[in-house]
């Protein structure tokens, strides 16, 4: 209403030759003085996220200019770092991106397909069972590196008693325990394995929850206008009506799936895998950042990470997002 | 929705009763009942393979009768008969008595005595234990030329102590502080008595007539003024007991709490208070670490005992309680031997048994029945001894050894038919052809049937262990596992060639549980003295008292302080990188002597992890000094600029000189030296020098020495231990260095340094050492590996956990190469601690003043000697201080060869990309031993690697092509200050 009121007062302002800007500002104040109970309530969230969120992400990206080794101040250097991370950093380029890129494009996918696939078939049991199965596959990744180290070294132990050899051993496929923990030649696949374990977090919660805001109405309107058979169901009325769980879940997926890399340590308590057979992004900021104290060139690896997150993000967005009209 | 309504009901029914009967099915094994149907000598019921019986066997049907009750044949210390040439004793007289002193641990004395009568007697010994250490003097005694049995080759005679302070201190911010250690000196008189094999004193079997008698050194100096030769005294039982001592019926109600920290004497230093923080516990801690408990696993090995006074108001009967935690080895019931006034009262006081719980308990001695014993007692003081004894559980590890012994027996003869000579897991390895088929029967037709008189005597083991503690225990699931393997073997006996490694998991397995079998931990919290009847009101916790407890406790740490309070003036602030037990002593030696010496306050707090340092630094926050680092952090920090270059102190070579200088060059960057050392690691050789002499072996000096002894070794299906992944003394030996002097550029192209590969690979790909070894100390104490190269953990986890070999064993510089002057070169590194000066800091002269004085002769030698006196000799402080390492406790013999090894140090020099020579040599090792690419490629691909990471790594430093950072040569022996 203020606003209003001060309408007749233009050619005051002009006198003073205030600016555009600075009217709109005046008036973006205002609005917000308006709401101020607003901002209240969002002033702690907004707290936390300035604090932890943005302000250490524009400081990896202003560190990812410099060359910082955690005692001199940190010194600029332009595009220096990402200039060696595309052209020297043999490491970079022959393991930690393949590696993450093989890990990334089978437990991502695949642990999201995974995912939506025993989310439907627990929507399938009776109400009162569903609440089991669902923490029973949730647990896992409840207890990450708990029950990694546990569960998981026993199975893969390189001896005769771990469970996997002497599985093997005993049905007559191999003739010899593996190393499964420490040949380079298993690594990747054993983390793989894990990954795709452990991905029924957040991403298949939601995904379950998606089952069960679909309209039932539906599935007899589909019935009646031809649907035949399950596959069907899901294809036409399922998944279009789940959408927004289908793309929390992916952008879920893909995270959790790129910032994995503890993985290969926790499974070998090496922080440098042999032959760097495990060797991820995260293995290879890590690397740079405590053993070889170059921060400046971590965080320039993490900023590259955070663009390749993005971007498969976008691709997400790109397949699941509602589009217009929907 | 009705049908499925109804299904779901189902579903869930049955679910229940699963639920229920599986729960029922775990309870109904909780109440399961072992019968005690298998007798000990049942067990021993073997033929001992030659050489000296065990005390048990020997005495398994009761041995010869005990001679008549009141003989004793006396024998003066001093009139010994002989003695051995290079042992070091005075004799002395004291207060008109004759003693002799025998210094170190060599040589032997032998007296001469007259028995006047055949039977069983005890041995006596009066004896002083000079100071030489924190651990029991150790001797051997021969009859006659001969070992009486085998346990007679380490008879323990051991020290007393005492807490020099109780009540505790308190540091300022309340918590306890363990006082230092005292021992109680003067002269003590001991029956000989094991109690790994009995509870009774040891009973030697002795024919009317003269014999000799000799003690062996082993380990220890000691002062001795006697001998007596007893009678066994015959120990009534409970009945007897009861019924010879006057009941005075009236009992007035009346208790005493006795705080099992609070005691009179002990038998080790590694017997130890402890902090607990529950409902209930006496006294309460209140937030703080408290020392209100005694044990747990510091009271563990048989033998250690702990002495408290108790004082009754009048004469009388009275029962004892015990409050008690026992769990540390699973459901394993623990024996204790009660002694009251230097006696056991009964029978049944020996080697009672403490069941195992969960929670501490407050349990009476009592009988089978649950009715308590009754002790009779004097008005006022008695002492109550108990001492951990291990007796009842011998039988069953004898039996298991020689279990394990056939076994081995069983797998050298299945080798033998089969020509399969190889070790490790792999059939390559094995040099197996796992095509062939066997036909074993035809070689050793009774081959089955040992197989299954094994499976029974290793199940009639695992069902007396049982008995013992009425639950199946983590030895008897090893011994089921192992049973079932031999079930198999037994039932495809042509199939054993190819599961060959499988004996050596059986024997693993065993082993794995069988070092613990011993155990005997108990924690005490209080005992209680009583009038029979009397109710204490003491209280037991439970899971409900807990939460109010832990609450309370979780409310303090609001309030209460955990940080030393921060001084200000003339104070230097000082971050450890170690156990709080090492920063409470250190904190205690700085407030006693450094401050009032030098006027300089300091702040010690913890540092718990590394990075606290750098990540510190980037908030602003950082201390003036840091201790405990690890050996490449200085140098690492110094390319950074952020640490004091301590050369540049006037006094400084002064203070270098206190340590090796092939050591010192891993602190030494570009000229400049960053830290001091404090602790240091090393690698010597160990050997066991029983199965080298049975196998005609001598000690290798050379590596040629070690390939011309590996066949034989192999050949008896031994082999060597050398850790894999340790490529260092190789390079150093061929007189190779990782780097240039200027430090920018790798040298491993040179042909000293492809010799140097070459040699650390062939041990693998040409001499088959084994690739994986998880623990070498359990090879070695069977024998398996009876020669290998560890470091100084190995040293003290064979010196205190391996008591079976005692006397086996030796050490040995490491094997070298021999150079053109004919001597040979040993170099190896040795992994230092480092303590070093930020940059920043602005007292720095005060930094220097308390790097001096913490590094410095004396107080590294005290620090070293009372941590070792606190926590037992696990925690031997293995300081840098040349000087200061003589003067810990260690063997002569060992000191020898360390020293000798401390000849030839040479640590790496760290210049910047150093982290990947260790990364690039595993991998380079992985190529040539595990995918067979040759030696000089191999290396060839990581010099290159290395290289680019150190050109890299050198321009994001900024040094320059032309600079040259002083890598320190070390090519000579390091000889200064040895005496000659």
């Amino acid at each position: 209403m203020n606003l209003k009121t001060e309408k007749p007062l233009p050619s005051v302002v002009r006198a003073n030759a205030s600016p555009l800007f600075v009217r709109r500002l005046r008036q973006f104040a205002l609005e917000c003085w308006k709401d101020r109970i607003v901002y209240v309530y969002l002033a702690p969230f907004m707290l936390a996220f300035t604090v932890f969120i943005i302000v250490p992400v524009f400081m990896a990206v202003f560190l990812g200019f410099t060359s910082y080794d955690g005692f001199s101040f940190p010194k600029f250097i332009g595009f220096q770092n990402y200039i060696a991370l595309l052209t020297q950093d043999l490491v970079f380029l022959k393991y930690a991106l393949p590696h993450t890129f093989k890990f990334a494009m089978i437990v991502g996918p695949g642990g999201y397909m995974l995912a939506f696939l025993f989310a439907w078939l627990i929507h399938q049991l009776p109400k009162s069972l569903r609440d089991y199965f669902t923490l029973a596959f949730y647990a896992p990744s409840m207890a990450g590196g708990v029950a990694l180290s546990v569960v998981w070294i026993a199975f893969f132990s390189g001896d005769r008693v771990g469970y996997f050899n002497h599985f093997l051993l005993q049905a007559g496929w191999i003739q010899e325990p593996q190393l499964w923990l420490q040949s380079p030649k298993y690594l990747l696949n054993v983390m793989i394995l894990v990954s795709l374990w452990i991905s029924f977090s957040v991403g298949f919660l939601a995904m379950l929850a998606g089952f069960q805001t679909v309209n039932t109405e539906l599935y007899e309107a589909g019935r009646i206008d031809g649907i035949r058979n399950r596959l069907q169901e899901i294809f036409y009325i399922t998944i279009p009506s789940m959408k927004p769980q289908m793309l929390f879940s992916a952008v879920m997926s893909v995270i959790t799936t790129l910032k994995s890399g503890g993985i290969s340590v926790q499974l070998t308590g090496m922080t440098i895998t042999p032959q760097y057979a495990g060797h991820l992004m995260i293995n290879h900021v890590d690397d740079y950042a405590f053993l070889r104290f170059e921060l400046g060139y971590a965080s320039a690896i993490s900023v590259v990470l955070l663009l390749i997150s993005y971007f498969a993000m976008r691709f997400s967005y790109r397949l699941f997002a509602a589009k217009e009209g929907e | 929705m009705i049908r499925r309504k109804k299904r779901a009901i189902i579903l869930a029914s049955a679910v229940v009763i699963l639920l229920i009967a599986s729960i029922r099915l775990f309870l109904s094994t909780d109440h399961a009942v072992f019968a005690h149907d298998i007798s000990p000598s049942q067990l021993l019921n073997y033929q001992e393979e030659s050489g000296t019986p065990s005390y048990a066997i020997l005495r398994k049907d009761g041995g010869k009768p005990g001679a008549a009750p009141d003989l004793a044949v006396e024998i003066g210390a001093a009139d010994f008969a002989a003695k051995s040439d290079d042992i070091q004793v005075e004799t002395a007289t004291e207060d008109g008595e004759h003693t002799v002193r025998w210094n170190r641990d060599q040589g032997w004395l032998e007296w001469d005595f007259t028995i006047p009568q055949d039977g069983a007697y005890q041995l006596q010994v009066d004896y002083w234990p000079l100071e030489s250490g924190y651990f029991s003097i150790v001797r051997g005694l021969q009859i006659d030329g001969d070992y009486p049995f085998k346990e007679a080759a380490r008879l323990s005679f051991e020290r007393n102590w005492r807490d020099s302070k109780f009540p505790y201190d308190r540091n300022e911010i309340g918590q306890e502080i363990r006082p230092v250690q005292t021992e109680i000196t003067g002269w003590k008189s001991k029956l000989v008595t094991d109690y790994e094999v009995s509870s009774e004193p040891l009973l030697f079997d002795l024919t009317a007539g003269t014999h000799k008698m000799r003690l062996i050194g082993v380990k220890g100096s000691v002062a001795l003024k006697g001998f007596t030769w007893r009678a066994p005294r015959n120990l009534i039982s409970y009945d007897d007991y009861r019924s010879a001592n006057r009941d005075e019926s009236a009992h007035t109600s009346w208790f005493e709490v006795v705080e099992a920290e609070r005691f009179l004497r002990k038998s080790h230093t590694s017997i130890q208070t402890m902090p607990g923080s529950e409902p209930y516990i006496s006294p309460d801690p209140k937030g703080r670490i408290v020392y209100n408990t005694l044990g747990g696993n510091r009271w563990r090995n048989a033998g250690e005992w702990v002495e408290w006074e108790i004082e009754v108001p009048r004469t009388g009967w009275y029962e004892l309680d015990l409050k008690y935690l026992q769990g540390y080895r699973g459901k394993t019931t623990v024996y204790r031997t009660l002694m009251l006034d230097g006696a056991v009262p009964f029978r049944e006081m020996l080697h009672y048994a403490l069941p195992a719980n969960d929670n501490f308990q407050i349990r009476s001695l009592q009988d089978g029945n649950g009715s308590p014993y009754q002790f009779y007692l004097t008005g006022g003081k008695h002492t109550l001894r108990l001492i951990a004894d291990a007796s009842p559980i011998q039988p069953a590890l004898l039996a298991l050894q020689h279990s394990l012994a056939q076994l081995a027996e069983l797998e050298k003869g299945i080798r033998l038919i089969t020509g399969i000579n190889g070790q490790g897991t792999k059939a390559t390895s094995l040099n197996l052809d796992t095509n062939r088929t066997w036909d074993l029967y035809r070689y050793d037709p009774n081959i089955e049937s040992k197989i299954r008189r094994l499976m029974a005597e290793m199940e009639s083991i695992a069902a007396y262990l049982d008995g013992l503690n009425q639950n199946k225990t983590d030895i008897t699931y090893a011994i089921a596992a192992a049973v079932d393997l031999l079930q198999t073997f037994a039932d495809n006996v042509n199939d054993i060639p190819n599961r060959l490694a499988d004996f050596s998991v059986i024997q693993n397995n065993i082993n794995t549980w069988l070092g613990q079998i011993n155990d005997q931990s108990v924690l005490l919290d209080y005992l209680v003295v009583r009038t029979p009847g009397t109710k204490t009101g003491l209280k037991e916790p439970t899971v409900l008292a807990r939460i109010p407890y832990n609450t309370v406790n979780f409310f303090r740490s609001f309030y209460l302080k955990y940080d030393t309070p921060k001084l200000k003036e003339n104070t230097i602030n000082v971050w450890v990188q170690r156990g709080r037990d090492y920063v409470e002593l250190l904190r205690q030696m700085v407030e006693q002597d450094f401050t009032p010496r030098t006027g300089i306050r300091v702040n010690i707090n913890l540092m718990p992890n590394p990075n606290q340092l750098i990540l510190g630094n980037a908030a602003g926050k950082q201390p003036d000094i840091a201790l405990g680092m690890a050996t490449e952090i200085p140098a690492d920090y110094a390319m950074r600029g952020a640490l004091l270059d301590l050369s540049q102190f006037p006094d400084f070579n002064t203070v270098a000189d206190r340590f090796n200088p092939g050591a010192m060059r891993s602190f030494v960057y570009n000229g400049g030296a960053y830290a001091l050392p404090e602790v240091q690691n090393f690698m010597v050789m160990f050997y066991r020098t029983d199965i080298l002499e049975e196998l005609n072996l001598k000690v290798p000096d050379t590596w040629d020495d070690v390939y011309a002894m590996l066949p034989t070794l192999q050949e008896n299906g031994k082999t060597m231990y050398y850790p894999p992944k340790e490529f260092l003394p190789f390079f150093y030996q061929n007189n190779a260095d990782f780097y240039s002097k200027d430090g920018l550029r790798t040298t491993l192209d040179t042909d000293g340094a492809i010799a140097g590969f070459r040699q650390w690979t062939d041990l693998y790909t040409k001499y088959s050492l084994p690739l994986e070894t998880p623990v070498f100390f359990n090879h070695f104490r069977e024998g398996d590996m009876p020669i290998g190269i560890a470091d100084f953990n190995t040293y003290i986890q064979l010196q205190v956990a391996a008591p079976e070999i005692t006397g086996h064993w030796k050490i040995a510089p490491i094997p070298g190469n021999r150079q053109k002057n004919g001597e040979i070169a040993r170099w190896s590194a040795q992994p230092v601690s480092a303590a070093l000066i930020m940059k920043k800091s602005e007292k720095r002269q005060q930094a220097w003043e308390f790097l001096k004085w913490w590094t410095s002769d004396e107080v590294q030698s005290i620090y070293g000697n009372d941590i070792e006196s606190f926590y037992g000799l696990e925690f031997r402080w293995n300081t840098a201080n040349i000087n200061a390492l003589s003067t810990l406790a260690w063997p002569s013999k060992d000191l020898k060869v360390i020293q000798e090894q401390s000849r030839w140090v040479k640590n790496q020099p760290y210049v910047p990309g150093y982290y990947y020579l260790m990364r690039e040599m595993d991998f380079a090792w992985n190529r040539t031993v595990l995918e067979g690419l040759p030696a000089i490629e191999s290396l060839r691909k990581s010099s290159v690697e290395i290289q680019r990471e150190m050109t890299r790594k050198q321009s994001n430093l900024g040094i320059k092509e032309t600079d040259n950072l002083r890598v320190p040569a070390v090519d000579q022996p390091f000889d200064r200050g040895r005496k000659p």
